[in-house]
């Protein structure tokens, strides 16, 4: 993660209280940042011991009314 | 059912479900559908866009010739019929439009009750596919140029900007979901935002979010005539208590007046009332609760919170804090299909995730939701994968886990609903098979 100064991680562990072992929450301005963290973490030795990496979530940090707005469409209108 | 049937070449040579096909008699032809090669489950949003088909009684040539091209392309082109209209003029532009039409076309096994059909044509005319097994799928029209087809239109309004007659039912359905999520959910609150317009003498106050609104007059000592106006919350204020938000307190008023700059009294007045809406303090009576800027640290000592100092996205305005809890929200719409937002609930209380579920359960946004997941998990010193000695130190020694670490960080992800209530508003977006 010293490689990547850009992205800040979250990593949670789930064991006995959720379906998965862990989780990785990232958090950057770019998401090619994060692309390029993810194809160096495939040669990590962890990652060999992954069974299942998703679902993956990439979401927008937005406040709450955005969402909202995005999400009842009043955001936008749709151009045919 | 009786009536001029409509037709065309389309003579299916299987039936549907194991069932055989009869003809289905009679009916207008309204909404052009076609029968695809592969069968397609039609889909709410279909008759959400078929609404807005109404309109195309009167489509000019443009979309006559594109009907013609698809219809010459696809075999197994059916018009469906739109049972239950026995009108004269109807049938007139039934036959008119059925001109360019040859074939027969198969009965329904599910025959449509006269009267549900008569109710159906007017209220929901696109369930009339429904009752005719020999309609597979709507094919919907869609066009580049869409000013050229006046009444066809997606979202709220038509193209020529006239508003739908759906608008009321949309507004009302958005206002009950931001209203009662600015109600409960405590962290996650809609502040109202309110401008204050004036016109003359006349003060006007209007909020984004339903409220109620207070305004007040008063006279400061040697200064202008001063308006003070908020918004709260409906249900607040039809408590018996409610009480003045702490935060109105904290505009001193000399601020507000100095921020006039007037000499005009009723100017004045409505500048500060203008100065004073547009202060931070203008709130929603729910956002009383205490908060913090600072987030409790968790196990990790170096990793800040999301939110905290050390992220990179932190945005006071995005991230709703209180001492011992974040949440934020992210949008995926456009990203995921099955999904449409989720949020990230930071918390040293277990409780407080099942008062964000039942939060939301509690919005009217609740029931166009659907298939809520949640991802749980909590911070630990460090990773029992790491090799480091603090990784090492920290792997199970037999106490429980509970008692070693505290409750962190849960995850909730929302996921936008197919399914709940039936569209209101016939809007396309609105895909609830």
């Amino acid at each position: 993660m010293k490689k990547f100064p850009g992205i800040k991680n979250h990593t949670t562990y789930s064991f006995g209280i959720d379906d998965q072992e862990f989780m990785t929450a990232f958090e950057c301005a770019e998401p090619a940042d994060f692309m390029h963290l993810m194809l160096r973490l495939r040669d990590s030795e962890a990652s060999a011991y992954t069974e299942r990496d998703t679902p993956i979530f990439v979401g927008q940090h937005v406040t709450i009314r955005e969402a909202l707005a995005a999400l009842d469409g009043a955001s936008a209108r749709v151009e045919l | 059912m009786e009536g001029e049937a409509v037709h065309d070449r389309h003579r299916p040579s299987s039936s549907r479900h194991g069932q055989p096909v009869r003809r289905h008699a009679g009916g207008r032809c309204r909404s052009w559908t076609a029968s695809p090669s592969t069968p397609t489950r039609t889909t709410r949003a279909s008759r959400g866009q078929w609404d807005a088909s109404e309109h195309l009684d009167d489509r000019p040539r443009g979309l006559t010739r594109s009907s013609s091209r698809l219809s010459a392309g696809i075999p197994g082109r059916l018009l469906c019929s739109r049972s239950g209209t026995t009108n004269s003029a109807s049938s007139r532009r039934s036959r008119r439009r059925s001109s360019p039409l040859r074939g027969t076309e198969p009965a329904t096994t599910k025959t449509c009750p006269r009267g549900d059909a008569g109710r159906a044509t007017t209220g929901r005319p696109c369930s009339s596919p429904f009752c005719q097994p020999n309609v597979d799928g709507l094919f919907l029209f869609p066009l580049r140029r869409r000013d050229r087809v006046r009444g066809l239109a997606v979202g709220l309004y038509y193209p020529d900007g006239a508003p739908k007659s759906s608008i009321a039912a949309v507004k009302l359905a958005l206002d009950e979901s931001r209203r009662a999520w600015s109600l409960i959910a405590d962290d996650l609150e809609l502040s109202v935002q309110a401008e204050v317009a004036q016109r003359g003498p006349m003060l006007t106050l209007t909020c984004d979010i339903d409220c109620s609104y207070v305004a007040e007059l008063y006279r400061l000592p040697g200064r202008a005539p001063r308006h003070e106006a908020w918004a709260r919350d409906r249900r607040q204020a039809d408590g018996t208590a409610v009480a003045r938000p702490e935060t109105e307190r904290e505009v001193q008023a000399p601020t507000v007046c100095s921020r006039t700059g007037e000499s005009g009294a009723a100017h004045a007045a409505a500048r500060a009332a203008a100065a004073r809406v547009a202060s931070r303090s203008w709130r929603a009576s729910t956002s009383r609760t205490p908060s913090s800027a600072s987030i409790r640290r968790g196990g990790g000592a170096d990793r800040g919170a999301p939110g905290s100092q050390g992220c990179l996205c932190q945005k006071s305005s995005r991230t709703s804090q209180t001492a011992s809890t974040t949440s934020r929200a992210y949008m995926t719409t456009g990203v995921r299909p099955d999904t449409d937002f989720f949020l990230w609930k930071i918390t040293d209380r277990y409780e407080a995730l099942g008062e964000l579920g039942a939060a939301l359960n509690a919005t009217p946004l609740a029931g166009w939701l659907r298939d809520a997941r949640t991802r749980t998990s909590r911070r630990r010193m460090a990773s029992q994968y790491t090799n480091g000695a603090a990784g090492a130190a920290n792997r199970a020694t037999g106490l429980p886990l509970s008692r070693r670490v505290p409750l962190r960080e849960a995850t909730t992800v929302v996921r936008a609903a197919r399914g709940g209530p039936p569209p209101r508003d016939g809007r396309a977006h609105h895909d609830r098979a």
